[in-house]
């Protein structure tokens, strides 16, 4: 069975697989939490809490942060998560045609099991991309 | 084979199939309503979903049932109702109707009933337009009013609210 690596991101109340492709980085950030950072070369990126942005009540409590990189353009925005692991699994199954219809938002692309936990795989470019609009608009 | 499946076939194969419908009768707040077991695959105590990030509140997330990821649905918002917590009656109700697999949020399952086909009549006209147009009729059975679901009707809801 076809194996991939993936990037299992957890925040206070779920885990999320993400391509390793799609991240620029991955930094440790400490208590500044939110806002403008400054990564290891120097870049200014926006850092924003990943689990706020897909769900109001995933509210981390950790002040160290691990801020996952993603690149759009010429921008940077950091997603913030409490940890992240690389895992090998299976490779990820897609998610029903009918949900995908019905999408809202094309957050999330796939799902596969980790540890006997169906986990979603996200596509944190799309989140990033929403996370930067809703950021300008406020 | 299952006890279900053993019904499913009895009822596709059985000559009566024509005058009478097997359904499963569940209920939802305090109405009742038929699902046909002709689509149902399955029926087990529901356990926790998988939220998925972007899904609407009618299709919130998903579940894995020996491999397969199915979706799981609100049927309660579907009808209008509101999603309240579920108590320990609360069940998935596993349907495969028109290549679409599903897992439909039931609050109850009660009986295996049959239901002669000549006396489901349509809903009535004071019933809410679109709880109405999910569904195939309705039927009074042994002192219950009952709504007899149509999962094409409910198939299209949810496609339809995509667009």
């Amino acid at each position: 069975m076809p194996r991939s690596t993936m990037l299992l991101a957890q925040t206070a109340r779920r885990r999320y697989a993400i391509r390793r492709d799609d991240v620029l980085s991955i930094e440790l950030i400490g208590e500044e939490g939110p806002g403008q950072h400054f990564d290891t070369r120097g870049n200014a990126y926006i850092g924003l809490e990943l689990g706020t942005l897909i769900d109001s009540s995933d509210c981390s409590t950790q002040r160290r942060r691990r801020a996952l990189l993603v690149s759009l353009r010429r921008r940077i925005i950091a997603l913030l998560v409490d940890h992240v692991e690389l895992v090998e699994t299976e490779a990820p199954v897609a998610l029903p045609p009918l949900l995908v219809e019905r999408m809202q938002h094309p957050w999330s692309v796939a799902a596969l099991m980790i540890e006997d936990d169906l986990i979603v795989q996200l596509d944190i470019r799309a989140l990033a991309r929403s996370a930067l609009l809703q950021a300008a608009s406020s | 084979m299952t006890t279900l499946e053993r019904n499913r076939t009895a009822a596709t194969s059985d000559a009566t199939s024509q005058l009478s419908i097997q359904a499963v009768l569940i209920r939802m707040k305090n109405e009742y309503y038929a699902l046909p077991v002709v689509s149902i695959r399955e029926i087990m105590r529901h356990r926790a979903y998988t939220p998925v990030p972007g899904a609407p509140p009618t299709l919130p997330g998903i579940i894995s049932q020996r491999g397969t990821i199915l979706p799981v649905v609100e049927l309660r918002l579907l009808l209008g109702f509101e999603a309240k917590e579920l108590t320990s009656s609360a069940r998935y109700i596993m349907v495969q109707h028109n290549d679409i697999d599903m897992a439909l949020t039931i609050e109850a399952v009660l009986d295996l009933i049959e239901l002669p086909e000549a006396m489901i009549e349509p809903p009535p006209s004071a019933l809410e337009p679109t709880r109405a147009a999910l569904l195939r009729g309705i039927i009074q059975h042994e002192e219950r009013l009952i709504a007899v679901l149509d999962l094409d009707a409910i198939i299209a809801r949810l496609r339809e609210e995509a667009h």
